[in-house]
């Protein structure tokens, strides 16, 4: 009878030891939020996408049924949406996979002034019995614009190769996307006649001083006089090179290590890092042509398709050849002669006139067109640049540098920023508040504050020390803070930000 | 790894039923522990799968009762006390691999009843010695030397045989074995989420004289080594911020490991028949530090999740033994054997505060191989001549598979290899007289990488007196080049590593002297001393060269342009003495190796000193057996490439000290208590380490241990008819 005893014992000793704690290997909950509780439509805009988010990517399809209620409007006179609603309920369907849903709530007329119009949409029911609505179930979506004071932000700049740039602006809340390689320089509006460089394509010009026959220059050209550069050597050490030739100053063009320039005596490829109108590698604009000479680009470096290794940024691909560029200007417009490096029989013409409403009108060599980028100057007040290059030093090293995750902000069109940096009493960012703004802080002549600084991309966390103030160019002050670089799935180029109206 | 927790339960409604059986048994054998007799602590015993390297090696034995003293579960328990092998732990990947004579695992091959184990890219080298569970273990084999003729390919600083239990060696039809173990590490303890818990089940049945059949199967939960670390559930936050303070996950990650087997033991006429089926299952989660703190766009609190990682290993084994006589005394032995390895990753996004997955990323096979193997060979082919004996015999090797990681994650060639070898190879045993004799061997490899190879070995035994024993063995071997060095690719914009399918083999030589003399003290006491002397010199070693390749740009990648020579000396100690057993011995080992063949600096010979000593008594009054092992591990430099060219680089010298007791309370029921690590080893500092590899401002070191541990066996052993 003991040997029995034992026996149970010890049976119920491997029973008990060999359970192990397994909760917490399953699935989280399956909730459906709206991605905002207010949604602002202008008087120009006639639909609106209105986002559903999940807390995970769906293990099953299923449908969310969204209920609605109208507020001075009614369905197929005022509004409608897609899927249809007319029923007073929209089926939006989920596929297995899917992060998120969206319908769109098409607006068919506007508000009378001086009266609230708005729907509301909620989440209603679901087929799939174990989804859960969220804290966020319903979503106003109004006909008229609402200010906006706070949010969080998830960046488009698009993942490891960053292959977006993107611009915000704080009081609308909008954020503007723009892939960059779709422009190499942009003109500016202003009084001053100056070209630009797009820096998040690491585009480089030289000047070839003395030329102003664009169809005279070719690869196989001699420099009209030698230039006295600096060049690093293969020790990383500076080292002093005399160009001569076309051909030798192509191996110091592009941007990298080995660029050519010469901060001494102001040679620059590229445009400094602050942005400013003195800085650009090209020469202000001569309203006498003549004055203008022919510069070779760089165009800089295709963006690469394939993803990056999780952890780590693939941005720089092939470069993407040479042109040859020569602007005019009128003071009132640009006109840019363009061709191939090896051209000698004809190039384009393109004449561009100012448009004040925007800082700069970009513009793409190889298609040949304006290209819309900025939006209107008094419209963003942030540009998550994401790739962003210029000839300096870093660290005593002084090359053509490409950084990631840069941020700039919009010094040209009056928006002022500083950092913040937590030490001693000053305030966290949740404490910051109105009274501890720093009016004198602010900097508006250069537009790098932010730069990388604000993760360790070394270390691979973000910078929990500093945070950001910006007054926008309407007097609007807003802090903000980054919250991540990666995504959840630990890809780069993923931004996120936390922003509030002081 | 649910899984398990389903399997258990079935299991043991089978042991219920059975007990029924058990309790009208009588139970008056003797147990199988108490009737091995403590006669002997050497290291060096005779072995039947290996049935010719005891004559032409020094083969050095670990039995049951070794296995007993230190609780062992997995080779990595064990291991460590022999006193030239050295078990290094990976904290981040959960493996532990052995050195042998300061040569790492890819130069020792590691058998199962005389068969080459599935690595994780070959055969044999490089195993993981934890993943080899002890439980149905007879003895272990360890033969030191290099060991091509025999035993092929990497087998060059030695071999190690794991011994399968065949058939029950009492007079019972049934024996029924249960256990569980319940150890700390270090001092870290819960019942299920710290520590770790090993239970076992075995069930022995002879069906008749001639056949036995077992079936088992064991469970080791690893709960890992926090060591300071929070665990998978632990996040800072602060102001709704993620603060990222590197105490996320753990130091040494959990490893729940699965064993079941099944063996068949027969005899036909003189024939013996043993059938091993073996399947293993491994989970082993890796926890990141890093932590992401991004906004939850919906409610603007933070979501902290953790990019997390599992690794899945699954590896079925099926050998067959076939031996007999062919005429007279001429026996032939036939081995064929079919094994497959899978590794599943599995990469998903964890939500720290709901404490669930939130998104898998990955979820494949990354590894893969599937092995076709067989052995054979003939012995005693001249049995009537005293002078001449021949042993020949082949070994043939198919091995398909493919591995997504160790080919780089850039990798777009993660194609199937397919990897063959046919091995022809023979010893010759010339007695010249009744006390000297030598034994001539060759090989010849046909390898589907690297082409041909011819490898040979010499030994030869003078006797002096019957007690009085002289050996000398040399030999060669090859370390063949692994997957990595063969295939890895990465190459970008910043990185340009890759291997190099052009490799040869690392060529090894050794030589063995070896003195042994018994010494009979009086009727119930003996000492035997064997003094050994050894020399390795390994050619053509493979390391990490810069190249440039075709667009000027460098290229990381891997030549046979290193040398390594290692020479050393050992004394070995054992004595018996009533009811003490104590060993001591002491090995003295230098290692030169010239970094890059053309430079002749830096290449003297760096010493390094280990000791191992294990003393045991036994009380007979109350059943109970005393035991303790030490082994002090000398500091061991290394020549590696610094700042300023080659550099010599250092891990301290550190002890390791076991203790247990092992006490019979019942006839059927014992209990073992013991402590591991007394010397609470966790990290020992080590120069010799890439900077950078954990913490920061700390000195480098390497993991050794997780402190010390306790542990507590209870063994239940029911013999019935």
């Amino acid at each position: 009878m003991r040997k029995t005893i034992i026996l149970k014992a010890i049976a119920l000793l491997l029973v008990i030891s060999s359970c192990s704690d397994d909760e917490g290997q399953d699935l989280i909950d399956f909730t459906v939020n709206f991605n905002s509780e207010t949604v602002s439509t202008t008087e120009k805009d006639t639909s609106v996408d209105v986002q559903l988010n999940f807390s995970r990517p769906a293990s099953e399809a299923g449908t969310i049924s969204i209920a609605y209620t109208a507020t001075n409007a009614e369905y197929g006179t005022d509004f409608t949406t897609t899927p249809d609603g007319e029923s007073g309920t929209i089926a939006v369907a989920v596929a297995k996979g899917d992060h998120s849903a969206s319908f769109t709530f098409n607006k068919l007329s506007n508000a009378i002034e001086g009266s609230t119009k708005s729907v509301t949409f909620s989440i209603g029911s679901f087929d799939q019995t174990d989804w859960k609505q969220g804290a966020k179930a319903s979503a106003l979506v109004s006909f008229t614009p609402i200010a906006s004071t706070n949010g969080i932000i998830d960046s488009e700049n698009g993942g490891s190769n960053i292959p977006n740039q993107v611009y915000f602006d704080f009081s609308s809340a909008t954020q503007t996307a723009v892939r960059r390689d779709t422009w190499e320089i942009a003109f500016y509006n202003g009084t001053e006649n100056r070209v630009f460089l797009n820096p998040a394509l690491a585009v480089s010009a030289v000047e070839i001083t003395g030329e102003t026959d664009l169809l005279a220059i070719t690869e196989a050209s001699d420099l009209p006089e030698p230039m006295e550069l600096t060049g690093l050597n293969a020790m990383f050490q500076p080292e002093a090179v005399t160009v001569g030739t076309v051909s030798e100053l192509l191996e110091g063009l592009p941007v990298g290590y080995y660029q050519y320039g010469n901060l001494d005596e102001g040679i620059s490829f590229t445009d400094n890092a602050e942005g400013t109108l003195e800085g650009t590698a090209f020469s202000e604009v001569s309203t006498t042509a003549t004055e203008n000479y022919v510069y070779i680009l760089s165009l800089g470096y295709e963006i690469p398709t394939k993803p990056a290794e999780t952890g780590s940024i693939a941005t720089t691909g092939d470069q993407r050849g040479y042109m040859k560029v020569r602007v005019l200007s009128d003071g009132n417009s640009y006109t840019i002669q363009y061709a191939e490096l090896a051209e000698t029989e004809s190039y384009n013409e393109v004449t561009i006139s100012k448009d004040a409403a925007y800082n700069l009108t970009a513009f793409s060599l190889t298609n040949g067109e304006t290209i819309s980028v900025e939006p209107n100057k008094d419209q963003w007040d942030i540009n998550l640049s994401g790739v962003f290059s210029y000839y300096g030093d870093s660290g005593g090293l002084v090359a053509g540098l490409t950084y990631s995750d840069y941020v700039l902000h919009n010094t040209l069109g009056n928006v002022g920023l500083y950092q913040v940096t937590i030490e001693g009493d000053v305030p966290t960012y949740s404490n910051f508040t109105m009274g501890d703004v720093d009016e004198s802080a602010f900097v508006f002549d250069n537009r790098a504050v932010v730069g990388s600084g604000w993760r360790d991309a070394f270390n691979g966390v973000i910078n929990e020390n500093v945070y950001y103030v910006l007054k926008d160019a309407d007097g609007n002050y807003y802090k903000f803070d980054f919250t991540d670089y990666k995504s959840t799935e630990g890809e780069r180029g993923h931004y996120q930000f936390t922003y509030e109206r002081l | 790894m649910s899984l398990n927790k389903n399997i258990n339960l079935p299991f043991l409604t089978l042991l219920f039923s059975l007990f029924g059986l058990a309790q009208e048994s009588k139970t008056t054998q003797k147990d199988s522990l108490s009737m091995q007799q403590l006669d002997e602590v050497v290291l060096t015993g005779e072995s039947k799968v290996m049935s010719l390297s005891k004559k032409l090696f020094a083969v050095g034995v670990l039995d049951q009762k070794d296995i007993a003293k230190v609780a062992g579960n997995n080779l990595a328990d064990i291991l460590n006390y022999n006193l030239n092998i050295t078990v290094t732990p990976d904290p981040s990947t959960g493996r532990s691999t052995i050195s042998m004579f300061g040569l790492d695992g890819q130069y020792v091959k590691v058998l199962i009843d005389g068969i080459p184990m599935a690595s994780d890219n070959g055969m044999g080298n490089n195993i993981d010695i934890t993943q080899i569970n002890l439980e149905d273990v007879e003895r272990i084999e360890i033969v030191e030397g290099s060991m091509g003729v025999l035993y092929g390919d990497n087998a060059v600083a030695g071999v190690i045989n794991i011994v399968s239990k065949r058939g029950l060696n009492n007079n019972h039809k049934w024996q029924l074995q249960l256990s569980v173990q319940e150890e700390t590490v270090g001092s870290e303890y819960a019942l299920f989420d710290e520590g770790r818990h090993i239970q076992n089940v075995k069930l022995s049945h002879q069906l008749s004289d001639k056949t036995s059949i077992a079936i088992g199967g064991s469970r080791n939960d690893n709960a890992g080594f926090f060591n300071g670390y929070r665990g998978k559930n632990y996040v800072n936050i602060q102001d709704n911020a993620v603060v990222n303070d590197s105490l996320r996950g753990m130091e040494w990650n959990p490893k729940e490991q699965l064993t079941a087997y099944g063996n068949l033991n027969t005899s036909l006429g003189k024939h013996n028949i043993f059938y091993k089926i073996q399947y293993y299952d491994e989970s082993v989660p890796v926890y990141n530090h890093y932590i992401n703190g991004r906004l939850d766009s919906n409610t603007g609190m933070v979501r902290p999740t953790a990019l997390d990682e599992n690794f899945d290993t699954e590896r079925l084994m099926n050998n067959l033994n076939v031996t007999g006589p062919i005429k007279g005394s001429t026996v032939y032995n036939l081995s064929v054997s079919h094994q497959t390895q899978k590794r599943y990753y599995k990469q998903y996004v964890y939500n720290i505060l709901e404490q669930g997955i939130e998104s898998v990323i990955a979820d494949d096979l990354s590894q893969s191989s599937e092995i076709w193997y067989s052995k054979g060979f003939v012995s005693n082919m001249v049995p009537k001549s005293d002078f001449l004996n021949l042993q020949l015999g082949y070994e043939f090797n198919h091995q398909t598979g493919f591995d997504a990681i160790a080919t780089g994650a850039y990798s777009s060639d993660v194609v199937e290899n397919t990897l063959e070898n046919y091995d022809f190879f023979g010893v010759a045993d010339f007695n010249l007289t009744n006390r000297f004799s030598i034994f001539p061997g060759a090989r010849f490899t046909n390898n589907s990488q690297f082409g041909n190879k011819l490898i040979w070995s010499l030994s030869s035994t003078y006797d002096i007196s019957n007690t009085f024993k002289i050996k000398a063995v040399f030999g060669s071997a090859f370390r063949a080049p692994n997957f990595e060095e063969l295939f890895f690719y990465f190459v970008d914009s910043n990185h340009n590593v890759q291997g190099n399918p052009e490799l040869e083999p690392e060529d090894g030589i050794s030589l063995f002297l070896n003195v042994e003399e018994k010494f009979r003290l009086s009727d119930t006491s003996m000492l035997k001393t064997a003094l050994k002397s050894y020399y390795f010199d390994i050619d053509g070693k493979i390391a990490s060269v810069i190249d440039v390749d075709e667009q000027d740009r460098n290229l990381f990648t891997f030549d046979n342009v290193d040398r390594s020579r290692i020479l050393g000396f050992s004394l070995e100690n054992s004595l018996t003495m009533n009811r003490w057993q104590a060993s001591l011995g002491m090995t003295y080992l230098g290692a030169s190796t010239t970094v890059d063949e053309s430079t002749e600096d830096n290449s003297d010979y760096l010493w390094s000193f280990n000791l191992q000593s294990a003393l045991s008594y036994t009380v007979p009054s109350i059943n109970t057996t005393l035991s303790a092992q030490l082994k002090y591990t000398g500091r061991t430099q290394i020549v590696q490439s610094g700042s300023d060219g080659t550099e010599v680089g250092q891990t301290d010298d550190f002890t390791w000290m076991d203790a247990s007791a092992r006490t019979h309370i019942t006839k059927n029921l014992s209990l073992t208590l013991g402590a591991r690590n007394i010397f609470d080893i966790v990290r020992v500092n080590a120069s010799d380490t890439p900077t950078g590899a954990h913490g920061s401002g700390g000195a480098p070191s390497r993991l050794f241990g997780n402190g010390r541990s306790y542990y507590l066996k209870l063994l239940y052993n029911l013999n019935f008819n």
